[in-house]
């Protein structure tokens, strides 16, 4: 049995998280406690509420090093869903705060040109960009099948190497990236029907 | 490619029942909403909203036990509204399993409250539904407490407002064009899709899909709900449960 440890930030939810977990036979504890990521095989960081409320429990909790500890020398598998995605880039405009740096990108606000036609948050099923090298999107037909995004601030490119695949709104933004075990997306996996819980179970097939 | 959301509306009446009104009233049983929505589940609809219609006249809130059974079942988006008043009941709903709140009544009758809301849950687990109905001299004015009551605003004035107190997105619903089947009311949808930044939902009058398709050609919204549509087999309104296929969804990618 796969242990998965969902990080709280307080004030968020990740029933439906814990639920599509379940349904892929992965135990799940949603934790903002470092001993539960010391015991994890895996780490998600989930994508509900504020930039710099989350950056403030994960300091308050003191998960910041407890998290670096389990990402980057014994290297666990770790998905960030989009607000934990953006947790991942070196900083957000959302709060004005620096992130946990593990990936060379910034979280910007999301402002088209026409307001009016690109309403922000952006909202709704969208098809990403195929690439053939992903973990994530194996056997997953990116171009027919879309993902459900729910999000006001976007990443526009990872400036290192990285296996990315974008989405276009009113403009491309990053969809997903992968660098070794960091896996970040920008839509819901965990609401985005079969292909969504296609991902997340290749996440925990992700070698540890 | 990005297309617009395609959204079921699931009423439930003071009963517990599924119900499809028809301009508020009229209202007709579909039966155990768990059943309603364990069918549209296999759909694999794009998102899904529930609304309580009687938890505001009854000070109830919606059945969390409710919400429970479907948060179990629901692989896609789902939101839910009816009798939300309170922080704690945002929570409450969020905590099930639910990606957004309704709330409608408690915003416009107090617009501080969804400011609070948008600042403690995030814009995006945000909807707030303004109902408007035509007067006498066909004037639109906005309705709370499920129609009963009217707030002098212009519709566009609460967008506006509900925009600025931090709501995430806007569904508008026609009183007037409620159960009717025969379109929007593409004059309002659009006068608040093309006032507000944020996604507008229309809601009142779908009877076909051609219907939405032309919302989605004609107007600024994002997304299209229906109560009718999806519960009902054609206009002479015999009960039966159904969600448009992909490839007809696929359809929308090229109208705009």
């Amino acid at each position: 049995m796969k242990n998965v440890t969902i990080i709280d930030y307080g004030n968020g939810n990740a029933n439906s998280i814990k639920i599509a977990l379940a349904g892929l036979g992965a135990a799940s504890v949603y934790s903002s406690k470092a001993i539960d990521i010391a015991k994890a095989d895996y780490i998600i960081l989930p994508g509900v509420g504020h930039h710099g409320t989350a950056m403030g429990a994960l300091h308050d909790n003191n998960l910041i090093m407890a998290l670096k500890e389990a990402v980057f020398i014994q290297r666990k598998p770790v998905l960030g869903i989009c607000l934990g995605m953006q947790l991942m880039t070196q900083f957000s405009e959302e709060s004005q705060l620096t992130g946990l740096g593990w990936i060379q990108a910034e979280t910007r606000k999301i402002v088209p040109g026409n307001q009016i036609q690109f309403k922000v948050p952006h909202v709704g099923w969208n098809t990403i960009t195929s690439e053939p090298s992903s973990v994530l999107l194996q056997g997953i037909p990116t171009a027919d099948e879309p993902f459900y995004f729910c999000h006001g601030f976007a990443i526009n490119a990872v400036t290192e190497p990285a296996v990315t695949s974008m989405v276009q709104y009113d403009k491309p933004y990053v969809a997903l990236f992968e660098r070794g075990n960091i896996y970040g997306v920008q839509f819901h996996p965990e609401k985005s029907q079969e292909c969504g819980l296609k991902l997340i179970q290749n996440f925990l097939s992700a070698g540890a | 490619m990005f297309r617009p959301r395609i959204i079921p509306i699931i009423l439930i009446d003071e009963s517990g029942n599924a119900v499809k009104s028809i301009k508020f009233r009229n209202k007709i049983d579909l039966g155990d909403p768990v059943n309603t929505v364990s069918i549209l589940n296999s759909f694999r609809v794009d998102e899904l909203v529930l609304l309580d219609i009687a938890a505001t006249k009854l000070g109830r809130l919606i059945s969390l036990d409710l919400m429970a059974d479907i948060a179990s079942e629901a692989k896609m988006p789902f939101s839910v509204g009816g009798g939300v008043t309170t922080l704690d009941d945002i929570r409450k709903i969020l905590s099930t399993g639910a990606e957004k709140v309704v709330i409608s009544t408690a915003g416009l009758e107090r617009p501080e409250f969804i400011r609070e809301a948008a600042d403690k849950f995030g814009s995006s687990s945000i909807m707030v539904c303004i109902d408007v109905q035509k007067n006498l001299f066909g004037k639109e004015a906005v309705r709370t407490r499920a129609g009963t009551n009217k707030v002098s605003m212009s519709p566009q004035e609460a967008a506006l407002q509900m925009e600025k107190m931090g709501a995430g997105e806007i569904i508008i619903q026609s009183i007037d064009q409620d159960g009717a089947m025969n379109g929007y009311n593409l004059a309002l949808t659009n006068s608040i899709a093309s006032t507000v930044g944020v996604p507008v939902i229309a809601l009142g009058g779908a009877g076909c899909l051609d219907d939405m398709k032309e919302a989605y050609a004609k107007t600024h919204a994002s997304a299209f709900a229906s109560g009718s549509l999806f519960c009902f087999q054609d206009r002479g309104r015999g009960v039966l449960i159904n969600y448009p296929s992909k490839t007809l969804l696929s359809s929308f990618r090229n109208i705009r």
